[in-house]
């Protein structure tokens, strides 16, 4: 199946770590559109949630071999191999540029199937800023995204366009997947995401994804 | 203080020149004068200061020589430029501020603050310090990272809508003042995000940052005179000369590069994967290095740990002379922004040896192949330097 691996829970450790998350994002989830509604009103008629939960993982070792975890169901998870951040100061996330993704929680301010952008194209997931580990800097423009053309398919000469294998994975703290993974994922994401979660552009997801660093 | 004893290894790349130079030695005393060699380095009346909360220090054993109205904050730019800059004179510190709105839970969503499409999330300011009468006045709104030139001239970015907004893009235009307080015009043809860096001469050196934070660095001369002088790169330093720039590619490729600023002439550049030996590789390296006559230093990490990298930049040549590496267990967050001091050879770099929240900060004051010297900033004080990266010629 590649890069993706299927995982079921049962009584062991992972499954009350499963546990302990969903009651986290649910409770985060009613909050958050309690707080849309009442005090944002047009909004929350743009807010969507999303049934499943999306967690990406850290791997201090090797920051191109971070896992994006996706659970559509409280027994079922998969993940995709995924990378964050570039060079030096790779495991700084305050480091403009070269940082992997910061850790918390983050909204979703969109998603396109075929974005035109300058530096990034394709199916791409728009995440909300972050601030770094000391709060001296916020990280924006971060995405969930691929080397692909804005069709999705692949260029054939023009690098960031094309996926040349795992040196790909770096980033400038986005989140980074092969192109065939982000397409495996953007199935799962329509399909069983959700309600609402069919529309492609700028919208918000609340707690959309939660980036941690296992010690 | 504690002395520190590092590590110190060479780069088998360049061993001849290594081997000729010897470990602690006169490295560059019998290489051709460059340029840069003609020129002496800048030298403010903060040339080794940095700021942590609204106090600006030289050392941390020294007197506060600054209390300035606002913390100076780099929320917008990070390393990447100068959060506090001094004029060539001494007399005023222009500097990047914060302030705070909605939000500001670092690890909580913005919704779950209640932070939506559209909210302000806060807006940056610029601000001047006069150091003579303590008067402290902004500049603009909806702007950050100043670059002030030796003859006056003021460059910052000014956002199209001063307040910054959740889910939308940050964007405005490079603009230039002749003087602080005059209207500034702009530089740049088309809004972005962009991040000013330096006055190389009369060349107005800064990024654009695309979706990713993807950096591309830009060189204008004049109103919509823009042009790209390197993408996927970022500025190590700028020659004391204003030159050239030395950029590191570490991004795309191991690589660094010399690139004259007039003509966007790469005029040298080593691959790193060159000068990687058995016993030590050259670090991928990060912006916000140094460059004193011909000496180039960049804070790095190679598979053993977080390092400086030195360079002898000579004529149309760059050569790796050595990497001095810092254990990772003690410095699991690694070093950054190496200084050298007026010798060119030996240096001070930020580290952070704690792993925890609330770390503490030190200057690691370094000579190489010696010892280091640690001075304590402060526990949870994070200090940004203050200095003009402008050539202080042209």
């Amino acid at each position: 199946m590649g890069d993706i691996a299927l995982a079921t829970f049962g009584t062991h450790g992972g499954a009350q770590v499963s546990r302990a998350r969903r009651v986290r994002i649910r409770a985060a989830v009613v909050v958050a559109v309690l707080v849309s509604s009442l005090l944002i009103g047009q909004q929350s008629a743009h807010a969507v949630t999303m049934t499943g939960f999306l967690t990406y993982e850290r791997t201090w070792a090797n920051p191109s071999d971070g896992r994006l975890w996706y659970r559509p169901t409280y027994d079922t998870a998969m993940w995709w191999r995924s990378g964050s951040g570039t060079g030096s100061q790779i495991t700084n996330d305050c480091a403009i540029g070269k940082g992997w993704l910061p850790v918390g929680w983050y909204d979703q301010w969109g998603h396109w199937e075929n974005y035109n952008g300058t530096a990034i194209w394709g199916n791409v997931f728009w995440l909300s800023n972050k601030s770094c580990w000391n709060g001296s800097v916020t990280r924006t423009e971060l995405f969930i995204h691929s080397e692909m053309k804005q069709d999705g398919t692949q260029h054939a000469t023009y690098e960031p366009q094309r996926w040349d294998g795992t040196s790909d994975y770096a980033s400038n703290g986005c989140v980074k997947l092969s192109p065939s993974d982000i397409l495996n994922w953007h199935h799962y994401y329509h399909y069983t995401g959700g309600i609402g979660l069919g529309q492609h552009g700028q919208f918000t997801i609340p707690n959309f994804l939660h980036a941690n660093q296992p010690t | 203080m504690r002395t520190y004893r590092r590590r110190v290894v060479m780069t088998l790349g360049i061993v001849a020149a290594a081997a000729a130079i010897g470990l602690a030695g006169s490295v560059g005393e019998n290489k051709s004068q460059t340029v840069a060699d003609a020129m002496p380095g800048s030298e403010t009346p903060f040339d080794r200061s940095y700021v942590t909360g609204h106090r600006v220090k030289d050392s941390p054993e020294g007197q506060v020589r600054a209390s300035l109205a606002r913390d100076p904050h780099p929320v917008l730019q990070g390393t990447l430029s100068s959060v506090a800059v001094p004029s060539h004179d001494g007399r005023v510190i222009v500097y990047s501020t914060w302030e705070q709105q909605e939000g500001g839970e670092r690890l909580a969503s913005p919704s779950d603050q209640g932070v939506t499409p559209g909210t302000v999330v806060g807006t940056p300011v610029l601000r001047v310090h006069d150091l003579a009468s303590g008067d402290d006045t902004e500049v603009a709104r909806g702007a950050y990272s100043a670059a002030l030139r030796h003859s006056g001239e003021l460059a910052f970015f000014q956002a199209t809508r001063p307040d910054f907004r959740a889910a939308e893009r940050y964007v405005g235009h490079v603009v230039v003042a002749d003087r602080i307080g005059e209207p500034a015009v702009p530089w740049t043809s088309s809004p972005d995000r962009y991040i000013v860096y330096a006055w190389a001469r009369g060349t107005l050196l800064f990024y654009r940052m695309s979706e990713g934070e993807r950096l591309t660095v830009m060189a204008a001369s004049g109103p919509s005179d823009v042009r790209v002088l390197a993408e996927d790169a970022t500025i190590v330093a700028l020659s004391p000369d204003g030159g050239q720039v030395f950029l590191e590619h570490t991004n795309a490729e191991p690589r660094v590069s010399v690139v004259d600023v007039s003509t966007s002439d790469t005029v040298a550049e080593l691959d790193l994967t060159d000068a990687v030996s058995e016993k030590a590789s050259l670090p991928l390296l990060m912006y916000d290095g140094d460059w004193r006559g011909a000496r180039v230093v960049a804070a790095g990490v190679n598979p053993d740990g977080p390092g400086v990298a030195h360079f002898e930049v000579s004529g149309n040549r760059i050569e790796a002379v050595a990497v001095d590496a810092f254990p990772v267990s003690e410095f699991p967050r690694g070093v950054a922004s190496p200084r050298l001091n007026d010798s060119g050879r030996q240096y001070s770099v930020l580290a952070s040896p704690g792993a925890g929240d609330v770390p503490d900060y030190y200057f690691l004051e370094c000579d190489p192949g010696a010892e280091c010297e640690r001075r304590a900033v402060g526990r949870g004080d994070v200090p940004h330097s203050v200095e003009n990266r402008s050539a202080s010629h042209g």
